[in-house]
């Protein structure tokens, strides 16, 4: 029971986390915020920053959907539970990676906008990551 | 011969069918992968137009001045340079606000599906606002505007916010309260 809410949980949230590729790709940089993600980590300043970005928005956002489906792991929830508890999980991701490392650790600035992007974007991700993890779960039952 | 017999009724069936009139048009129903590629394009809607609030963020609202300037200068519809040039230039403050609002709206609603068929009609009118003002000034392809407001026609047919959004778990509680009250009606249409 637990594997598979964890497995439900890892694919919901490397979806998620690719949709928020898509997200961060679509800027004036192109792809510039992918190199703020690969400079939470100190993984920036090369050629490959942006793709390193990427694949760390995936593992990440995979991550937290698999520890989504460890808290969830014997419950049967509705699916307006499964939304709000992934909205509570984008805003863990926002604290996390955003507040703590971004901002306290690697002090990387935010304008006022920024900071209102990583939140809503984040929240965005919590939001996709809930639908998808009780669509995986409506689709395979609740074993 | 008994063969032919047996063509010639089906033959003959069909077109008393035919001549029966037209029928009804099936209802369309869409897949779910139909629906989550809505989704994304809802969101990706919504980002378009969040994005935009970088460069008109308060106090100043700095960007937008230029933009209703160039508005004023080469809208399309006699009289509207006037108002723009004595309503809402003379109170760009309060003009900055609305827009900026309405904008954070539209993209609030739609990234997250919550009223998007709200977002949608928001959209639609601030695309059309910048369709008049901006379409044909120069430096810009007037389809710019155009496929604003295509989008956010597409996303007001749609009920795209029913998938990866927040109008999935609104929209049925709308539908059943919706029965017996005309506020929740209006409201389920917009989910």
């Amino acid at each position: 029971m637990m594997q598979k809410a964890v497995q439900r949980g890892l694919r919901a949230g490397a979806l998620a986390g690719l949709l928020l590729v898509g997200i961060f790709f679509a800027d004036y940089g192109p792809a510039t915020t992918l190199s703020t993600v690969a400079r939470w980590f100190a993984l920036d300043g090369n050629a490959w920053s942006k793709l390193i970005g990427a694949i760390l928005l995936v593992i990440v956002g995979a991550v937290f959907g698999g520890l989504f489906g460890i808290a969830l792991r014997s419950r049967s929830l509705s699916l307006s539970q499964s939304v709000l508890v992934g909205l509570a999980t984008g805003l863990g991701f926002w604290i996390v990676l955003v507040l703590l490392l971004s901002t306290a650790i690697r002090h990387i600035e935010q304008s006022l906008y920024g900071m209102l992007f990583w939140l809503v974007t984040s929240l965005l991700y919590g939001l996709v990551l809930g639908s998808l993890y009780g669509k995986f779960e409506r689709a395979g039952g609740h074993t | 011969m008994q063969r032919s017999s047996s063509t010639d009724s089906s033959a003959a069936a069909t077109e008393s069918a035919v001549d029966a009139g037209p029928q009804p048009l099936q209802p369309v129903m869409l897949s779910e992968r139909s629906l989550i590629l809505l989704a994304l394009v809802r969101i990706f809607v919504g980002l378009l137009w969040f994005q935009q609030l970088a460069w008109k963020m308060p106090p100043t609202f700095g960007g937008l001045r230029r933009y209703v300037e160039s508005e004023a200068q080469h809208t399309f519809i006699p009289g509207y340079s006037a108002i723009l040039t004595n309503v809402f230039l003379t109170h760009f403050s309060l003009l900055g606000a609305l827009v900026w609002t309405a904008e954070l709206l539209v993209g609030i609603t739609l990234l997250f599906g919550l009223f998007t068929r709200f977002g949608a009609i928001l959209a639609l009118l601030l695309s059309v606002q910048l369709y008049v003002g901006l379409a044909y000034a120069p430096g810009e392809w007037y389809w710019t505007y155009g496929m604003l407001v295509l989008l956010a026609l597409a996303l007001l047919a749609v009920p795209a916010g029913r998938r990866l959004g927040l109008d999935q778990l609104l929209a049925p509680r709308m539908q059943q309260a919706a029965r017996t009250r005309r506020l929740a009606r209006l409201l389920s249409w917009l989910v």
